[in-house]
């Protein structure tokens, strides 16, 4: 047991936890933006699916893991005009769209892989290139500190600044104040002048973006092979964690990194001789538990208004 | 409101038809196809200038996992060659509702074989060969048999596997080869906790427990999710480990990665895993040697057996003595690995083939299985 604490109260625990969470804060924070302005979009998964996959063969098309990216976003983006398009176009349930673009795109990236590199299960005959892991000079040096902000991969610290353009978007700025309004209720929005179906593309595009980075962050330094269905779940817990949080940017945020604390813990625990049936139904508990709290104070809350 | 809801009917009846079409349509065409092959057989036999051609089908999952179901694939892509075989690949993918149906369409289409089965399709395999007695089955890789006329089945030793891969791991860890540390500790990788995977590990526990080597098990409980296996690596070497083994198919890649990032070793397995990744050199580079259940051997074996008109019944379990399950000796291995370290893991190897070690199996055994793995998985003192 005292083995176990050493490991978790470790410098590098800590940044296990920050690789853990990095693609699960994308994936809340795409559902968080998208259903923010009222277009719940529940095709963050695929998104990151496809993405994670272009970023693969981009980068390994032009043998640079900058315009790997580029592609990787492009493909996150086009997946969310698809979503946009059919939601906002042509009126169709944003829930039915979302569940086309996930089986579409579990599926569709199997087809690109095939096509590519007559494999049906990873990339790992293509020569990818990934992103550079970044050592920050003065932040190396500090402990703790070093853990989380220095030595990661690339896409981290796009994290970190997009998170901080995203809390500024939403709180700070007349088009974050129009999102919300779009999402509260979309008859005061329109009433109030406010062109809610522009609000409205914006919030998804930005929300195929976080999930895109989210995805092409699996391929481009955390691991550098697509592997099929490598998403494997991070998306929907993005989305459970949007849910928990609701319209608070910051209870989304410590949300997602309380599952991928949990996470981070399962693995460690995963080690030791116990149960291994038992060790990876933690997240999911804590998830459960985190629901269950939330639901009795909003209940609670709720009784006193 | 009414002429809604008849519309509705109408259309439900419509789509009632079509779906009765699509059901019954392949069940329609299917007998002239049959009687057509049934046919060519009968002119096959009457002119014995014309060789028969034995109509061979390999039904998996998917290929493309750079290790078990291509290995398979491989074994099928060996017997294509031979003049008088023709081979049909089905891939069944990975919804098991459909399974069944496509075990069954394979009974009516003429095969002279159908290989098949594994841990996750036997159900349908042998409910098929249950159901259709004159059809040749062959289960290249069982885990329950159950005894019928028409099946023959083979397993592999896979806790001599392990036992392989546990000595050649053990040694490793306390050679002084240039990754290997002082910490007498290796990990191993495993796809999922269930008897059929734990049979890689029971092996490895036993040879490292009594070389006095911990072991590390991680089971990320997924066998796509490489991110985790890659964390649950990385903690084995941040705890010691120099050497892990992935045993996690796709997700085991992840192991790789980790490898490579700690700058330490990996075993690969089912097939040579360094030409799995050619792609990616600094990866492949990780790879001490693979860890082989060679399933295409197996399947070659099957069809030979089947014209040599020998077909067999009933089940076997091949190992190293057949040469089955073993160790891939490429021009890597022997560049990382030193001399004396690849002659002591010959020797090991030897003496399973000779049958002087008795390997303790996860799957026959749970007891000793149990009790092996808390010996192994305890912290050394």
């Amino acid at each position: 047991m005292s083995e176990f604490l050493s490991v978790i109260f470790s410098e590098e625990f800590l940044s296990t936890v920050i690789r853990v969470l990095v693609p699960l804060l994308f994936a809340s924070m795409s559902a968080y933006i998208a259903s923010l302005a009222g277009i719940p979009n529940i095709a963050v998964e695929g998104i990151m699916l496809m993405s994670a996959l272009f970023a693969v063969l981009g980068s390994y098309w032009t043998q640079s893991s900058w315009l790997g990216l580029l592609i990787s976003i492009g493909a996150g983006l086009v997946m969310a005009l698809i979503l946009i398009l059919c939601t906002i176009k042509m009126g169709t349930n944003p829930i039915l769209v979302g569940i086309a673009l996930n089986t579409f795109s579990a599926s569709f990236t199997v087809f690109l892989l095939y096509l590519f590199t007559q494999n049906k299960g990873t990339s790992a005959s293509l020569a990818s290139i990934v992103l550079p892991i970044v050592n920050v000079p003065i932040i190396e040096k500090i402990p703790v500190l070093r853990a989380i902000f220095s030595g990661q991969y690339t896409i981290t610290y796009v994290c970190i600044l997009s998170m901080i353009l995203l809390a500024v978007l939403v709180y700070q700025t007349p088009l974050g104040m129009r999102m919300k309004a779009a999402g509260l209720d979309e008859r005061a929005a329109k009433t109030a002048g406010i062109d809610v179906n522009k609000v409205r593309i914006i919030a998804v595009l930005i929300s195929g973006l976080l999930a895109a980075l989210g995805g092409a962050y699996m391929t481009t330094g955390y691991l550098s092979i697509f592997t099929k269905n490598m998403i494997a779940g991070r998306g929907w817990i993005g989305i459970a964690a949007q849910a928990m949080g609701g319209t608070n940017m910051l209870g989304v945020a410590i949300t997602t990194f309380v599952f991928s604390l949990f996470q981070a813990v399962t693995n460690v625990f995963s080690l030791y001789d116990l149960p291994s049936e038992l060790i990876n139904i933690i997240p999911y508990v804590g998830v459960l538990l985190g629901i269950i709290i939330f639901s009795v104070s909003t209940y609670r809350n709720s009784k006193k208004g | 409101m009414k002429k809604i809801i008849t519309v509705i009917l109408v259309l439900m009846m419509a789509l009632g038809m079509f779906a009765c079409v699509a059901t019954t349509a392949p069940a329609t065409e299917e007998p002239p196809a049959e009687a057509t092959a049934a046919a060519e057989q009968t002119e096959a036999t009457e002119a014995p200038a014309a060789e028969k051609i034995y109509k061979v089908a390999v039904l998996v999952p998917f290929i493309g996992d750079q290790s078990y179901f291509d290995s398979v694939n491989a074994g099928r892509l060996a017997v294509e060659d031979y003049p008088n075989v023709e081979t049909t690949l089905i891939e069944m993918g990975e919804d098991k509702s459909k399974w069944e149906s496509y075990y069954l369409d394979a009974c009516e289409g003429g095969y002279d074989l159908i290989v098949g089965g594994n841990n996750d399709a036997e159900e349908y395999f042998y409910a098929a060969a249950k159901q259709y007695p004159d059809q040749k089955f062959f289960n290249f890789d069982y885990v329950n048999h159950v005894e019928l006329p028409n099946v023959f089945a083979v397993t592999y030793n896979t806790p001599e596997l392990g036992y392989v891969a546990g000595t050649a791991a053990s040694l490793i860890t306390q050679s002084s080869m240039p990754k290997a540390n002082a910490e007498k500790i290796v990990g191993i990788v495993v796809g999922m906790d269930f008897p059929a995977m734990n049979d890689f590990v029971s092996g490895f526990c036993q040879i490292c427990y009594e070389n006095g080597v911990q072991v590390l098990i991680g089971y990320p409980e997924s066998f796509t999710d490489s991110a985790k296996a890659k964390e649950i690596a990385l903690n084995m070497y941040a705890q010691g480990a120099d050497v892990v083994w992935q045993v996690a198919g796709g997700a085991g890649l992840g192991v790789f990665e980790a490898a490579a990032e700690a700058d330490k070793y990996a075993f690969g397995v089912d097939s040579d895993q360094t030409i799995a990744l050619s792609g990616q050199p600094n990866l492949a580079a990780t790879i001490v040697t693979s860890f082989y259940k060679d399933c295409g051997a197996s399947v070659k074996y099957a069809v030979d057996m089947l014209i040599a008109g020998t077909y067999p019944t009933g089940a076997k379990t091949l190992g190293i003595k057949e040469g089955a399950v073993g160790l891939i000796q490429n021009q890597q291995y022997i560049d990382m690995v030193p001399q004396e370290i690849r002659d002591q893991i010959d020797a090991q190897v030897a003496k399973v083939a000779a049958g002087e070690v008795t390997v303790i199996s996860a799957l026959a055994d749970d007891a000793a299985w149990q009790d092996i793995k808390a010996k192994a998985t305890a912290p050394l003192n």
